[in-house]
């Protein structure tokens, strides 16, 4: 109970200084909301009003705190862009970015964690060198990169989906996850590649420790110390690794919902920071590090029930 | 904590996620799929890409994109509107009659015009727009227009308005004052016009979706849903569009329509876009007539266009396009043919041997990026150091724009509305939105004359001589009205191009 109140504490003080750095970052960068929304031709009366309506006529840590007071009673204000309620903007755009996040982060796990095992128990030379010059080649392919490739491979020259056609789940769950399965894989080929690595290693160090000469000579095959006991410890440093995965995979829709037009809070996010929209942008930060956060949370409980040694520190 | 309590945690947690998402994603999307029914169940549709996003706000008087001013042509009207060869016709009103000294305008309102809301036009609704307009406008010409403005009476159907003096293009900005209901104060996010296609919803970042007006008072339109798709990635929308996931597309680039390979029939026009070097005429080095003339003759505007337009485009030679045809002055585009040697000897004149300047430029834009590129590497022949510095559109605002913090940059200007003030006011030396500083007592007295000229002849004459004399003091390198293309599916035909932003829907229909 002490531990998860001490996490909340460490969320809190970590998303007070997430906010306060996006606030700053925005009020740095040279551009005015003000402009984006009148149009250049507007004259000093319309946008002094406007202003004062948007209250970007107080001192900036007076705003600072306005936000963080609203945000708090739960309200993350109005788009400065869109004029409509942030949250209810956010809506439809976050279920696109969770679902495709999941999707890729769900492919990660089903594809490098059998994979390592495997690769990890392969003694052929070969084989492990054909492994090993895979797993470099995923790991050097970034997301967009396999992105940008699949989109012209699959939609332009094999026409197996529509480019830019982006169905809503509402509409049709297959088409809908039709769409998301080239883009999810696109990010989930590094990590995986990038997990299967840490996993074999993993595996190999467990399995040249003293416990499992003894369970050898207990005379327990391989295979059967593996899946007794070896896999348990070498998860410890996956599931940490996984977590990571996932915060990358988060931040990572970003990118890659650029690259297939697919309208999710990445694009939004983009285009909010482009045209100034202060309350978008940090309610998506704020979501991005509560994310972040609770996925390391969650690897942190996880290794606890795997290794009772662990304990969160 | 055993194996298989680990397997059920883990589980659990990937369940609770999805299953969470699936369930928000079902509700938050209901009112989405029900416009997307709307629009696969109707008799035709069409999908159109758009490059931008629409604007916050849809109310007709706050719209500041020209992208969105092309779309909501088709939703709002004004008691006139434009036509395809820039004339004005009769829309909200069924005749307007101007007395002869130009003061008084009478419209006599249409039998029986509705509203989206199904509500009868009445010349209440017309005052009300007309003050709303002038009171909120975002558009300055707009705005300054309706200033002259002495007063305004309705009696019965019949609006009359009155001037303090005699504004030539008054009809213009009669045409920009869309006809909205008395006291309705949704227009921001559930616009409510007259025009042939009502509004049905929008989703941010994703489609905005329109409805044939059935009740429209002129000619039906053959579509009766428009859906556009929004792409705010010109590639991804090439990608789109060459995959058959759109219908027609417009501003493609020269590229684009090289690579399109799905048979869609190409239509070129131009952008209706004045792009120029503009040069900050208030600052040294460009106070300096001969320094701006010099470089006029340093710039190639012939092989602009051949590098970055495969030789599309149209030369301009003044803030006028050609499009304007009855005041575009074609003699005007060869006044500074290109001359090396001349420019030297102008530059050492002024004494501005190994002149260097900073070109900030959106970067957005690649095709001003490009103009832009070019033309340094054009000066660099000269002895003249142009450094390109780009930056992001919101910087551009406000450096170039408002504080006017800048040496040149390449952009284009539009018209806002259908009128030659709309591109040449803006240098009169008091304009708040002259942004190069550009002060000549000569200039404002012609521009003033022409403005209250009554006489066409010799109002087109003036707005001409406007154009001669920003030409020959060299304002601003004018390069190029870009080159324009419309990609349409051969499934459809009826694309009708305007002298301005507009995309008219109500042309469209089935091949």
């Amino acid at each position: 109970m002490k531990v998860l109140l001490r996490k909340i504490l460490n969320l809190m003080i970590a998303l007070l200084i997430v906010t306060l750095l996006t606030f700053l970052a925005l009020q740095v960068i040279p551009g005015d909301p003000v402009t984006k929304m009148l149009g250049a031709d507007a004259t000093a009366a319309q946008a002094a009003q406007l202003r004062t309506r948007l209250g970007l006529d107080q001192p900036v840590l007076v705003r600072y705190g306005r936000w963080l007071l609203s945000f708090l009673k739960g309200d993350p204000g109005i788009s400065y862009s869109y004029s409509m309620p942030v949250a209810e903007m956010l809506k439809g755009k976050l279920s696109v970015t969770v679902i495709l996040t999941a999707l890729s982060f769900a492919m990660t796990v089903f594809i490098s964690i059998p994979l390592g095992i495997l690769t990890a128990r392969a003694e052929s030379v070969r084989v492990n060198h054909f492994f090993l010059i895979m797993d470099q080649l995923f790991m050097a392919l970034p997301p967009f990169f396999i992105g940008i490739l699949s989109v012209y491979l699959f939609g332009i020259v094999l026409k197996l989906f529509v480019p830019g056609a982006y169905i809503p789940l509402s509409e049709s769950v297959t088409g809908g996850l039709g769409y998301l399965l080239l883009p999810a894989l696109a990010m989930a080929l590094p990590r995986s590649a990038m997990t299967v690595k840490m996993l074999r290693s993993s595996i190999r160090s467990q399995m040249a420790e003293d416990y499992v000469r003894t369970a050898r000579s207990r005379g327990l095959t391989d295979g059967q110390i593996l899946r007794r006991h070896a896999l348990r410890g070498a998860m410890v440093p996956v599931v940490t690794f996984l977590a990571q995965s996932a915060a990358e995979i988060m931040t990572g829709t970003i990118i890659i919902e650029q690259v297939f037009t697919i309208p999710g809070l990445g694009r939004l996010f983009l285009s909010s920071i482009g045209s100034r929209d202060f309350p978008v942008v940090q309610a998506i930060v704020v979501m991005m590090a509560v994310f972040i956060i609770l996925v390391n949370f969650a690897a942190d409980l996880i290794n606890m029930a795997i290794d009772p040694r662990i304990r969160v520190s | 904590m055993n194996k298989k309590s680990l397997a059920a945690l883990l589980t659990a947690f990937v369940l609770a996620g999805s299953l969470g998402t699936v369930c928000l994603g079902a509700t938050t999307e209901t009112e989405a799929s029900r416009d997307g029914d709307v629009a696969s169940s109707g008799d035709t549709g069409i999908t159109i890409g758009l490059p931008q996003d629409l604007d916050s706000s849809l109310d007709p008087y706050q719209i500041t994109a020209a992208g969105t001013r092309e779309v909501m042509f088709n939703v709002f009207e004004g008691l006139v509107k434009p036509d395809k060869d820039g004339n004005f016709m009769d829309a909200v009103a069924s005749s307007h009659e101007i007395s002869d000294d130009g003061l008084t305008y009478t419209f006599t309102l249409r039998d029986g015009v509705k509203f989206h809301n199904g509500e009868t036009v009445t010349a209440d609704d017309v005052l009300y727009s007309f003050k709303t307009c002038a009171d909120t406008t975002v558009n300055s010409s707009v705005a300054s227009a309706l200033s002259d403005i002495a007063g305004e009476k309705a009696d019965g159907n019949t609006v009359t308005i009155t001037l303090k003096e005699p504004l030539s293009s008054f009809l213009s900005a009669v045409s920009s004052v869309s006809i909205v209901p008395a006291d309705y104060t949704d227009q921001a996010s559930a616009p409510v016009g007259t025009g042939p296609y009502r509004f049905v919803s929008r989703s941010v970042q994703d489609n905005a979706a329109f409805e044939r007006n059935d009740d429209y008072y002129g000619k039906l339109p053959q579509i009766k849903t428009v859906t556009c798709k929004i792409f705010e990635d010109n590639n991804a929308l090439f990608t789109a569009l060459n995959a058959g996931a759109l219908d027609m597309a417009f501003h493609l680039t020269v590229d684009q329509t090289k690579n399109l390979t799905n048979g869609y029939k190409v239509t070129e026009g131009e952008m209706n876009l004045v792009q120029a070097l503009y040069l900050n005429n208030a600052k040294a080095p460009f106070d300096d007539e001969k320094v701006r003339q010099a470089l006029c003759y340093g710039i190639d505007v012939d092989s602009i266009l051949e590098l970055t337009e495969d030789g599309y485009g149209a030369k301009l030679g003044s803030s006028m396009y050609p499009s304007f045809k009855k005041y575009f002055d074609d003699s005007l585009t060869d006044a500074y043919p290109y001359d090396p040697e001349k420019a030297q000897q102008l530059l050492a004149d002024a004494g501005a041997q190994g002149l260097s300047f900073t070109i900030k430029v959106p970067g957005n834009y690649t095709q001003h990026v490009d103009t832009a590129t070019v033309i340094a590497e054009q000066l660099s022949q000269i002895g003249v150091t142009a450094n390109i510095e780009q930056v992001d559109w919101e910087t551009w605002l406000s450096d170039v724009y408002q504080n006017r913090d800048f040496d040149a940059t390449v952009i284009g200007f539009d018209a806002a509305y259908l009128s030659p003030d709309a591109l040449l006011q803006r240098w009169m030396s008091d304009d708040a939105t002259n942004m190069i500083g550009y002060s000549n007592p000569d200039y404002d007295a012609v521009m003033k004359k022409a403005q209250s000229t009554t006489d066409d002849k010799e109002q087109t004459e003036l707005y001409r001589q406007a154009e001669k004399i920003l030409s020959d003091t060299a304002a601003n390198v004018y390069i190029q009205d870009l080159a324009d293309f419309v990609a349409l599916s051969p499934k459809f035909t009826g694309y009708t191009p305007y002298p301005l932003y507009a995309l008219d829907f109500s042309t469209l229909k089935l091949a």
